[in-house]
């Protein structure tokens, strides 16, 4: 196990350092930042001054090689537009972005499997039939224009829900988090739905097929002669056998909710990373793009960790699988 | 629920309604406005552009102030003259005292000079604003003599440009220091309550300001960049006023009678397009079919008088932006007092532009890109591709190429466009003149944003005897000279002025200003 886990993060290690290469030579290649940040009345001593301060002024191989040192020593160079700690301006940016893919994979996996459940136990139903009419809907309808409708219907014309922007944070264990307020848990909602819907679509369906596959295999016929009660049936025989494809959808669903919520992001006004990822790039602002990369892998390597050892937790085979690889 | 049961509930939520009513007028202090401009710091001396620009007069504020025709007005500083040419006297107000509850005195403006150039890691700093002032010289406790290293006229623009910080709470303090509020400190109407980065800006009157009493008691800037997320704030109620109205929603709010849509005067900035006039062969001009040309048409004066000529400016701006500009003859939009009122905007002529174009021997026409970005302005790329329209009427084969931002203005300096359209904001009358036109000399400061590289030197003569002269109004007269020695030889093809559009819920006003700006010292309650 520890030897699968060192493994994992020397693997990690050098998918950073292959990307903080490309996207050195990506934004060098784009344009030069202080063409955008320097005041068009600047002149060239002004310039000047401001690519020195940038440390612009040296060859990109030693560009790089002032970032690796730094980064090495945990600092990934300061933000040119913010003139702080990209780090620490991604981190502070982080909670909300978080904040909202959780709660956004708490409705998908909420609403989501039951429904699919449901839709796979009663495949003929009209009840599952809504459903999954509804889930090609929740999957071909851009989340951009869905946005915009849930805006229009419950901020504009209802006045229920706030429009945008982030409601108001308290302060848990040094985060910012809106998640234990009313107002931040009115503001949470409409986004997180939104940025939900994809994936309760894609979790209805991807559980009605498990559903209906499990149903006719012979674990489950055996456990209905036995004389079990539907619930136990499907809670226990059914549900745990199919978890373990859903969980690994979720664990990448999750990283990936968190890595590009930048379309809700943007509608909403949600100041998450996705927004500050954008504004980076069209900025040129490379120590925060560089940084935002390099955490959004080791998010995601993180994940893939997680969701793997959760396969141990869930599924027998694989246990014994290590415990016989221990054992050798 | 029973009937009666809802009845009462409903009446409860009804009273409670006219509580709500009741208590408005104590509401109607507040104020919250969804902006599009991104504040990046609370740093006053970090980052020289629009969005500090506009949020940090709440906090900090200027030794002079410039009025809604960009003229110099006593603010912090009650008097300035020259007394000899490389000497300023400023006299200070006396009465004016910190948020922290120090005095403001001339060590504030000496600290504050210091600091200025010595902002580490600022991209793009004051430092230019200071830069002519060579040591500050204490009178009295609110007298100072600033000694310039050459004669400087321009100094009260200086002094109108750099925020005073002061030297008791901000000893040492760095960017972060200011981020944080610690040492955000200033003599302004509004002191800071909360700043958070990407998100919103909470100030609160300053009770003890030196000024009239602020209008609001409590004012919160939340930034919304995109533009259906602000107006959808608006619609909702979530924020009173909003700036960079989208203009395809401009006629939807006419109509709103909850909403009064605010439409201000020309911009102290101008739309133009710069043309590739200095080198001989350009490479966005070619043959029609494509083979380079042995001469570089942009070259003759005649040929890009056709090219303003072929545009439609009327057309342009109540077409694709809705009524929100003024057509451009020159760089100064009439917000200047000095702008030359007689250089007109060209008309559209097509015949008098054909006509030059076959004087100048094109009349066969040729291939010419027009470079614009496609993130940096309103309705930037359906500008450009109107312009190309009308150069296609003239019998030129026009295109269009659209970049973000990012690669744009990088290549625009490396010269590798023929044609690209910009726009340039300028607070001061000769600013324009000086970045755009004037011969790129980097050692003068000429030419800063000269990215085509033209170069008249009557132009320059006419300029800088401007810049040495102490007379305001023969300043204004040799920079007069010099936009209409410019715009006859047709150094760049001014297309409008930019208006600021605003919408706020009604029961509010809003005082547009020239400048690029949305704040609460612009949004007053309607007078009853």
């Amino acid at each position: 196990m520890l030897a699968e886990v060192l493994r994992r993060l020397a693997q990690a290690f050098f998918v950073l350092l292959a990307m903080s290469v490309l996207v050195f030579l990506g934004v060098y290649a784009i344009g030069n930042p202080v063409e955008l940040l320097v005041n068009p009345q600047a002149d060239e001593a002004e310039k000047l001054r401001a690519t020195i301060a940038l440390g612009l002024d040296k060859p990109l191989p030693e560009q790089y090689l002032v970032f690796l040192r730094g980064a090495l020593g945990g600092d990934l160079g300061r933000s040119f537009v913010f003139g702080v700690p990209s780090l620490e301006l991604i981190l502070s940016k982080l909670p909300a972005t978080v904040e909202l893919a959780l709660v956004a994979m708490v409705l998908a996996v909420g609403i989501g499997i039951p429904l699919g459940l449901l839709a796979g136990l009663k495949p003929e139903g009209w009840l599952s039939r809504s459903i999954m009419t509804g889930s090609i809907l929740g999957f071909s309808l851009p989340s951009f224009w869905v946005g915009l409708v849930l805006i229009m219907l419950f901020s504009v014309q209802l006045g229920w829900l706030p429009s945008g922007g982030r409601g108001q944070t308290v302060t848990v264990f040094g985060l910012r988090l809106s998640l234990f307020t009313a107002d931040g848990l009115q503001h949470l909602l409409m986004p997180a739905f939104n940025l939900a819907l994809f994936k309760l679509s894609l979790l209805i369906r991807l559980t009605r097929a498990q559903t209906r596959e499990a149903l006719t295999q012979d674990y489950v016929r055996f456990a209905r002669a036995k004389g079990l009660r539907a619930r136990r049936v499907v809670g226990v025989h059914v549900l745990k056998n199919i978890l373990i494809p859903i969980v690994t959808v979720i664990g990448l669903e999750f990283g990936s909710v968190i890595a590009f919520a930048i379309v809700t992001e943007s509608i909403f006004a949600w100041p998450g990373t996705g927004k500050l990822l954008i504004d980076s790039i069209n900025q040129l602002d490379r120590p925060v793009i560089v940084a935002y990369l390099l955490v959004i892998v080791t998010l995601f390597v993180t994940i893939n960790l997680v969701v793997d050892l959760l396969y141990t937790a869930l599924d027998p085979r694989v246990r014994a699988g290590a415990r016989r690889a221990a054992a050798t | 629920m029973t009937v009666p049961r809802m009845a009462r509930r409903l009446a409860s939520l009804f009273s409670l309604a006219a509580t709500l009513a009741a208590v408005a007028p104590a509401l109607a202090q507040n104020l919250t406005l969804g902006t599009k401009l991104e504040l990046n710091t609370l740093d006053p001396h970090f980052f020289a552009a629009f969005p500090t620009g506009s949020s940090h007069p709440l906090i900090f504020e200027h030794l002079i102030a410039l009025d809604d025709k960009l003229q110099p007005q006593p603010h912090l500083a009650v008097s300035w003259k020259s007394i000899d040419p490389l000497t300023w006297e400023v006299r200070l107000r006396k009465d004016v005292v910190f948020h922290n509850g120090a005095p403001f005195t001339v060590d504030d403006v000496i600290f504050t000079w210091d600091r200025v150039p010595n902002v580490p890691n600022s991209p793009n700093s004051f430092s230019q604003f200071t830069r002519s002032v060579e040591k500050i010289v204490k009178i009295d406790s609110h007298t100072l003599h600033m000694k310039t290293r050459a004669t400087h006229p321009g100094l009260p623009m200086d002094l109108a440009n750099v925020l005073i910080v002061s030297s008791s709470a901000g000893k040492g303090a760095s960017t972060q220091d200011y981020n944080s509020g610690k040492a955000a400190v200033g003599t302004g109407p509004y002191k800071l309550v909360e700043w958070v980065n990407g998100e919103r800006l909470v100030v609160e009157r300053n009770d003890r300001y030196w000024g009239p009493k602020p209008t609001w008691a409590r004012v919160t800037e939340v930034v919304l960049a995109k533009d259906a997320a602000r107006l959808a704030a608006l619609l909702s109620g979530q924020v009173d006023a909003i700036d960079a109205v989208p203009s395809a929603d401009i006629p939807r709010l006419r109509q709103d009678k909850r909403f009064s849509l605010v439409r201000g005067g020309p911009a102290a900035l101008v739309h133009y397009i710069a043309l590739d006039s200095a080198r001989d062969v350009s490479p966005f001009v070619t043959a029609k079919d494509g083979k380079p040309l042995a001469t570089n048409p942009l070259k003759d004066a005649r040929v890009r008088k056709a090219l303003s000529l072929a545009l439609n400016r009327g057309l342009i701006v109540d077409r694709v932006l809705d009524g929100s500009g003024v057509a451009a003859g020159q760089m100064l939009s009439d917000v200047f007092p000095s702008a030359p009122k007689d250089v007109k905007p060209d008309l559209q002529d097509l015949a008098r532009a054909q006509a030059l174009l076959k004087e100048a021997g094109w009349a066969q026409g040729f291939r010419i890109v027009l470079h614009t970005t496609n993130d940096r302005y309103p309705s930037d790329a359906a500008i450009a591709q109107t312009v190309a329209q009308m150069w296609s009427r003239l019998g030129l084969k026009a295109e269009v190429e659209t970049l973000p931002g990012s690669v744009f203005f990088t290549r625009a300096s490396k010269q590798e466009f023929s044609a690209f359209a910009a726009q340039y904001g300028a607070e001061e009358a000769s600013n324009s003149l000086r970045a755009l036109v004037a011969t790129y000399t980097p050692a003068k400061g000429f030419g800063t944003a000269n990215r085509t590289r033209y170069s008249n030197p009557m132009v320059d003569n006419l300029l800088s005897a401007s810049l040495q002269n102490l007379d305001d109004r023969q300043r204004d007269n040799l920079v007069g000279r010099a936009i209409r020695v410019a715009m006859d030889d047709q150094a760049l093809i001014p297309v409008f002025y930019p208006i600021f559009d605003f919408a706020a819920k009604s029961g509010l006003v809003v005082t547009p200003r020239p400048q690029r700006r949305f704040n609460a010292l612009m949004i007053a309650p309607a007078a009853r």
